[in-house]
């Protein structure tokens, strides 16, 4: 036992010391990081893309337009953000801005008065960009607005970082023809454009939008709504249908969410909707741990016996005594880059709030309340690592270098992917079949389980898939046993199944 | 107690459908250095893994120290096998405290030992260095220390001379024979029969698993023919050409010859003065690489 603890010891004041193992403890930091400057940081970049339109009908494109600044002028008045300066310097106009935002904002409290505002806001607005023009003398509180919308996009964009000019925006070549505007296409200055029929009231026929990229559909999406949307107005209008009425009609049913813990009811929230998902989270989590610790260990195997370490040091201890020493190092080194995650995780999602000056785009804190879901990780990835690092030893002890390990890795790997192939479904479904049978496959167990933590099953059912597990990896660690006393110390190429079978039956 | 530090009895080992050691009876006394000899292939490592505890027959039985389960008595045996490596990172004394731990020393007593061997193979001015920074010749010492630092009563040295420039093939030389003096047993294994020769008490000689010589040097040789040795100037290939030779091993100036049963010294001697310029003219037992030479030639011949 001795022995094992020296080799363990020795596994893991070796590996700390590698740069895998720093760029491992990174890991999860940059990636928590990124997840959450990354939307806080595109929030406030300006998407680049741009549409043109080709309006046969010749008012479609102008209702649309006034549509979206109705929209926006709506949402900034709902909206309690003030001007921010954005990096720009600091004007006496800016505390006017301010003062206008909240003038607007008290004066038209009422549903129906912002409506009214916004929908005479936007009109003005449409005229002063389609004119290009300005207003000299801004007598009225409506004209204040405009002219400042129309001049500061900048500062409407930082109380309502999703106005519709901030996805796309909308150009009017000179020419707007389709030759035209395939030649701006095919130079990639649009990301495509509309072309909308001649009477849209009477049939959608000939509606179409025009592009190269097929992937990215939310442009089309965005604008083809409004389109609707205004042609559907009209329609109610033609048939002299009350607007309240055609509002009445249209209106949907929305279904509130509501969420039951225990006995207890509750309205769902984002966190909510995050602590269902977190397990999925999670499992990749898992996966990527045990992988990439496993890895280690074959790695490491196979470079102690390419070495020609392995006779020296079976003169000393017993190949049973190697592997366990070597198995428990690297878990030494993966419990300790796990358990720096969990810390990062924690220390990050406390602090970045403030580092960022933003809150963060997912209630990750809500996670802590959930020990569950940290227990699980941590039960599953010790049991997951032991019973692939039996296997991964074994197997690293048949090569004489990486690329035969990898050929052999193979069917591990194959195996591997099973977790993440199911981890969704599995999600949706935590109680259903498919969760329920690959709990009980012991090399899906520890996946399986941590994926259904948000539904957790009974208390008898981790305890025997647990126990499951412990008999597993018994078993795992003996058949790896038998091959590592024979494959530790054979050269030439690696055996062939056969082989490795006959290994397993010697005594 | 047994005067034998290792006695294999009617031992085998297979490797799949190969027989790596087919029915080998060895007797090691204690004290002595031990050539342990054979081609390529011929079981040696097998047969030293048996010793050292590393791999169990197959059949037979194998007794080291008195014990006949090597495995439990690992701390009293020291290995340097054939192919040597080292941890590249780690640093140079706590590699051999590290293997000295291995073998169960406290780490007080390992440190001390491994600072006194260092300093004895010139190696502590090096020892906190890593062991990559060492050449392959400064490794080789540095992995027999790691093997000596525990003082095993039955060392088995594969091919220790390796990769050593003379100065170091002095020192450890000079270490073997002082482990003798000390009362420990050391088996030697080795392709260049010279050094076998200079340093064995007795050999053994296997090939294909099986024993094909044992005993001492003079043992051994008894009843084999005489050689020639002729030191020379000249084209040396008018040696293969001499009548009654029966082998010859020519280095370009020095040259071996075996002769056949009936010729005598005196006849080659007239032949060779005409034809080239000789410098030395001698008679000598067989060496040990024309015995090798001979033994598993004859072996496979009769197979």
């Amino acid at each position: 036992m001795f022995s094992v603890f020296l080799i363990a010891q020795r596994e893991y004041l070796e590996n700390i010391k590698t740069r895998g193992f720093w760029v491992s403890i990174l890991f999860m930091p940059i990636i928590i990081v990124i997840m959450s400057a990354v939307p806080v940081l595109l929030s406030t970049s300006v998407n680049e893309a741009k549409y043109a339109v080709i309006d046969h009908s010749g008012w479609v494109l102008a209702a649309v337009q006034k549509r979206f600044l109705k929209n926006d002028i709506h949402q900034l008045l709902e909206s309690e953000t003030v001007p921010s300066l954005n990096g720009s310097e600091y004007t006496e106009e800016f505390d006017e801005s301010v003062i206008l935002i909240e003038q607007l904002r008290q004066q038209f409290k009422e549903g129906e008065e912002k409506k009214l505002f916004a929908s005479q806001a936007a009109d003005l607005l449409y005229t002063l960009s389609r004119e290009n023009a300005s207003i000299l003398q801004t007598p009225t509180l409506l004209e204040q607005f405009a002219d400042w919308w129309h001049k500061n996009p900048q500062q409407v964009l930082s109380i309502i970082p999703n106005a519709s000019f901030s996805h796309y925006q909308y150009v009017e070549p000179a020419d707007t023809s389709t030759a035209r505007l395939q030649i701006l296409l095919n130079a990639e200055h649009l990301l495509g454009y509309f072309v909308i029929p001649e009477d849209p009231i009477a049939s959608g026929e000939g509606a179409s939008y025009v592009t190269k990229n097929l992937t990215n559909r939310d442009l089309q999406l965005w604008f083809a709504n409004a389109v609707s949307s205004v042609v559907q107005g009209q329609r109610i209008r033609e048939e002299s249908i009350e607007p309240n009425i055609a509002d009445w009609i249209q209106q949907p049913i929305a279904f509130e969410t509501v969420v039951l813990n225990g006995e207890d009811l509750a309205v769902a929230n984002a966190s909510d909707t995050l602590t269902q998902w977190a397990p999925v989270a999670f499992v990749y989590l898992l996966w990527i741990s045990i992988f990439t610790i496993t890895q280690m260990l074959l790695t490491n195997t196979v470079e102690e016996k390419s070495n020609k370490l392995v006779e020296i040091l079976l003169s000393s201890v017993s190949a049973r005594e190697l592997m366990a020493g070597k198995i428990l190092g690297i878990a030494g080194t993966g419990l300790t880059i796990v358990g720096s995650w969990l810390i990062a995780f924690l220390i990050l999602i406390l602090g970045l709030p403030s580092l960022l000056d933003s809150p963060l785009p997912f209630d990750l804190l809500s996670l802590v309340d959930k020990p569950l879901y940290l227990a699980s990780f941590i039960l599953y990835f010790i049991l997951g690592y032991l019973f692939y690092a039996a296997f991964l030893c074994g197997l690293g002890s048949l090569c004489n270098n990486l690329k035969e390990a990898q050929n052999l890795m193979m069917p591990v790997q194959l195996i591997l992917i099973v977790p993440l192939l199911v981890m969704i479904p599995i999600g949706k479904d935590p109680g259903g079949t498919l969760a329920t049978v690959m709990s009980w496959i012991p090399p899906f167990t520890p996946f399986a389980m941590m994926n259904r933590a948000a539904m957790p099953p009974g208390p008898g059912t981790y305890f025997f898939t647990t126990l499951l597990m412990i008999i597993s990896i018994y078993f795992a660690l003996r058949m790896a046993t038998r091959i590592f006393e024979t494959g530790i110390l054979m050269t030439g190429k690696p055996p062939k199944l056969t082989q490795i079978f006959r290994m397993l039956k010697t005594k | 107690m047994s005067s034998l530090a290792v006695k294999f009895s009617g031992v085998y080992k297979y490797f799949d459908q190969i027989t790596a050691v087919d029915n080998l009876d060895i007797e090691i006394p204690k004290g002595c250095i031990y050539g342990y000899l054979g081609p390529n292939g011929a079981g040696k490592t097998s047969s030293i893994r048996m010793i050292t505890g590393i791999l169990k027959p197959d059949a037979g039985s194998v007794c080291v120290l008195g014990n006949t389960n090597p495995s439990k008595i690992k701390n009293r045996l020291g290995y340097l096998p054939e192919e040597k490596g080292l941890y590249k990172k780690m640093r140079i004394l706590d590699l051999v405290i590290y293997f000295a731990r291995l073998k169960k020393m406290s780490r007080q007593d390992a440190r001390l030992k491994a600072l006194q061997l260092l300093e004895q193979f010139e190696l502590s001015d090096r020892a906190n260095n890593k062991c990559e920074s060492l050449s392959k010749g400064l490794g080789q010492k540095l992995q027999i220390i790691a093997t000596l630092i525990h003082q095993p009563e039955l060392v088995v040295l594969d091919e220790p001379f390796s990769g050593l420039d003379p100065v170091n093939v002095e020192l450890v030389r000079n270490t073997i024979l002082s482990l003798k003096q000390n009362n420990h047993t050391v088996i030697f294994s080795t392709h260049v029969m010279e050094q076998a020769e200079q340093i064995c008490d007795s050999l053994l000689l296997i090939n294909k698993g099986k024993k094909l010589l044992s005993g001492t040097l003079p043992e051994i040789r008894s009843g084999m023919d005489h050689n020639l040795i002729v030191d020379y100037d000249g084209d040396g290939s008018i040696l293969h050409t001499l009548p009654g030779i029966e082998r010859v091993r020519d280095a370009g100036k020095h040259a071996e010859l075996t002769l056949k049963p009936g010729t005598s010294a005196q006849d080659i001697l007239k032949l060779l003065v005409d034809k080239l310029t000789i410098r030395r003219f001698d008679t000598r037992e067989t060496s040990l690489h024309n015995i090798f030479i001979q033994a598993v030639k004859g072996a496979n011949s009769n197979v």
